[in-house]
């Protein structure tokens, strides 16, 4: 008796299984959050997102320890010189498929700092940006929209 | 002579609402000797213009002492008052003047990636250097291995659970922090610099993002500096939102920061955030903005809320979490608010930083602002979120009290293009903040803000010792660092 792998119908359970695992699966993502040249404003409304009022554990994401283990990079804040270099590694050390998500209108394009000699501008400075989600800060409410725009073209 | 009269009996420059007393660099030294001598007289802030060092005490009231730098040098006062230690790199790094006999040398906020070194010095120079490799505390050693130096361990500079951007260190024995140094500079984004040369309104709505968990207090300082400078009267109906404004920033920022120390522990608070997302979400409603950026001014405050506002905010307010009810489900989650007595800050260290605010009081050092505000003397993570829930309950009342006694009238006068220097003060939420600005032709020409985090990040350094590694999030959590404030 023959143990070997039928090929055709291992590829076949592969396909179905990558669309079964999109569509379940792929419904989670991790948020790394940095905070570069923050005033604070748009951490203080990303940490409004953790609790009771947002859940954004139950729109599927949920918060990494570590680039390592992200799908997303979400940046807040100007991109300060002295930052170039850790946001780039952090961005470095995630895996494919990955995610820059550029938050406040800082992040965007630099905002009132621009100009500053210690400051390069928006993240897009340092590290291709994704998607941006202006305001200052944005509310949890467009900061959450914005992550789910990501999840949805991920399925 | 006390160091007190040394600094008073300095030549009076005109500064309002209290004089800048300039002493000679021979009554500075003789000044920053004679602290030792007179505990009493709080250090709360240094820095610096192109020609002179400026630093403010507290004093029964604000009392603010300048020195002309020659050759670049001025007197430290880090030997005496060691919350000076982290000023003196920052206006070494700013302005390039060096703190002689200073307990610490080395730079702070520049890494050395600046196109310009000494960016606020009358002539920046070109940086032609390469970036440098922050240089931090050597290990101490550890008496029990031999006279080996203890394990260190490096987290950040974006380091998860921890306040950032900043790269700490923590020389460790075992599983237990024996020293902890943190680094800042990587999210200083020029603000002085910027706010140098711009229209006091323009410059008010970067003071309102220098620090944004404390925006309103920021913003208020900076207006009351500019104000004080200019001798321009406020509305009464300006300051009475003010005083709204600053207390509900004070308990928003007091829920996320109870609310955050008990989410670094796995418990769950849900009612404290339900209570600040109610607030927030009332400020924007009733104001145009959840944080309340940019409200309030120079000459006043950006809104005109109506009496319905007014309700709205209040209504927020009185659904605030205060003394639980017997049997309610909120009783029900403070049984089980037990906070560890961890990372507890020696009350000679209180003492000798004079931390503002939560952090000091719950150390044993009382609130110059607040001098019969509650005093303990624990020092641990327990007493500042007792006291942070007091001063919850406090501050609740004062902005409701506010709200209903709202005088009517205008919110907002013109300003004047009139020269002069102001220092202007409010109660933020983690103590008082203050901005002191110079005016000319209509402009900012010189300006600092000082952030209650310059002298608790040197608290928390001291609490952190003999904590766990794991339990450095919560211990941070409760002193509610918000770095932006030192990262100007």
């Amino acid at each position: 008796m023959s143990y070997a792998l039928d090929d055709q119908a291992a590829g076949a359970l592969a396909a179905r299984l990558d669309v079964a695992g999109q569509a379940r699966l792929g419904r989670s993502l991790s948020v790394f959050p940095v905070h570069a040249g923050d005033c604070g404003g748009c951490a203080l409304e990303f940490a409004m997102l953790r609790g009771v009022a947002y859940t954004l554990s139950q729109h599927g994401f949920s918060i990494a320890e570590s680039p390592a283990a992200a799908d997303i990079l979400l940046v807040s804040g100007v991109m300060t010189r002295s930052l170039v270099l850790p946001v780039q590694l952090a961005l470095a050390g995630m895996a494919q498929p990955r995610w820059v998500v550029a938050i406040g209108d800082c992040a965007r394009d630099g905002g009132m700092f621009n100009g500053s000699a210690a400051v390069l501008g928006g993240v897009s400075t340092a590290i291709p940006v994704d998607l941006v989600v202006p305001g200052c800060p944005p509310p949890p409410g467009a900061i959450l929209a914005g992550l789910r725009t990501i999840l949805a073209a991920n399925v | 002579m006390s160091a007190e009269m040394m600094i008073r009996a300095g030549e009076a420059a005109a500064c309002r609402p209290v004089p800048r007393h300039l002493l000679t660099p021979e009554a500075w030294r003789a000044m920053s000797s004679a602290l030792a001598a007179q505990p009493e007289l709080s250090f709360v802030a240094l820095w610096a213009d192109p020609v002179q060092v400026h630093a403010l005490f507290w004093c029964g009231g604000p009392l603010l002492a300048s020195v002309l730098v020659e050759a670049g040098l001025y007197a430290a006062l880090s030997a005496a008052r060691p919350g000076a230690a982290l000023f003196e790199r920052m206006v070494a790094d700013l302005w390039g003047h060096q703190a002689a006999d200073a307990r610490d040398l080395r730079p702070w906020l520049d890494h050395g990636t600046w196109p310009l070194l000494r960016p606020l010095a009358e002539r920046p120079v070109p940086n032609t250097g390469a970036p440098d490799i922050p240089e931090m505390l050597p290990a101490p050693e550890n008496p029990s291995s031999g006279g080996a130096a203890h394990d260190v361990l490096g987290f950040g500079p974006l380091p998860p659970g921890l306040p950032g951007p900043a790269h700490w260190r923590a020389a460790v024995e075992g599983n237990r922090v024996r020293q902890l140094e943190g680094r800042l500079g990587y999210g200083h984004r020029g603000v002085l610099g910027l706010m140098r040369g711009k229209s006091p309104a323009g410059a008010a709505r970067l003071a309102a993002r220098i620090d944004g968990a404390a925006t309103v207090a920021h913003a208020t300082a900076f207006a009351r500096a500019v104000e004080a400078a200019q001798q321009t009267p406020v509305p009464p109906r300006a300051l009475a939102l003010r005083g709204v404004l600053l207390a509900i920033e004070r308990v928003a920022v007091g829920l996320h920061d109870i609310h955050a120390t008990a989410e670094a522990f796995g418990l769950d608070r849900p009612a404290l955030q339900q209570a600040r997302e109610g607030l927030l979400a009332a400020c924007g409603a009733a104001l145009g903005h959840r944080l309340m950026m940019d409200l309030v001014r120079p000459g006043g405050v950006q809104a005109e809320p109506g009496a319905e506002a007014l309700g709205v905010l209040d209504a927020a307010l009185a659904a605030v979490p205060g003394e639980p009810a017997p049997r309610s489900a909120w009783w029900l989650s403070q049984q089980s608010e037990r906070w560890p007595r961890l990372g507890g800050l020696a009350v000679a260290d209180a003492l000798a930083l004079a931390p503002a605010g939560v952090v000091g009081r719950a150390a044993g050092r009382p609130d110059p602002a607040h001098p019969a505000a509650e005093v303990l003397a624990a020092g641990d993570l327990a007493a500042r979120m007792r006291l942070r829930r007091a001063a919850l309950a406090s501050d609740v009342a004062t902005a409701r009290a506010g709200l209903a006694a709202m005088p009517e009238g205008p919110v907002l006068v013109a300003l004047s293009h009139e020269a002069g220097e102001g220092l202007g003060w409010a109660e933020g939420p983690q103590g008082m903040v203050w901005h002191w600005v110079r005016l000319a032709n209509g402009t900012v020409a010189a300006s600092f803000a000082a952030d209650p985090a310059w002298l608790h990040l040197p608290a928390f350094e001291a609490a952190a010792t003999g904590a766990s590694r794991d339990e450095l999030p919560m211990v941070a959590a409760s002193f509610g660092l918000h770095l932006a404030g030192i990262d100007l």
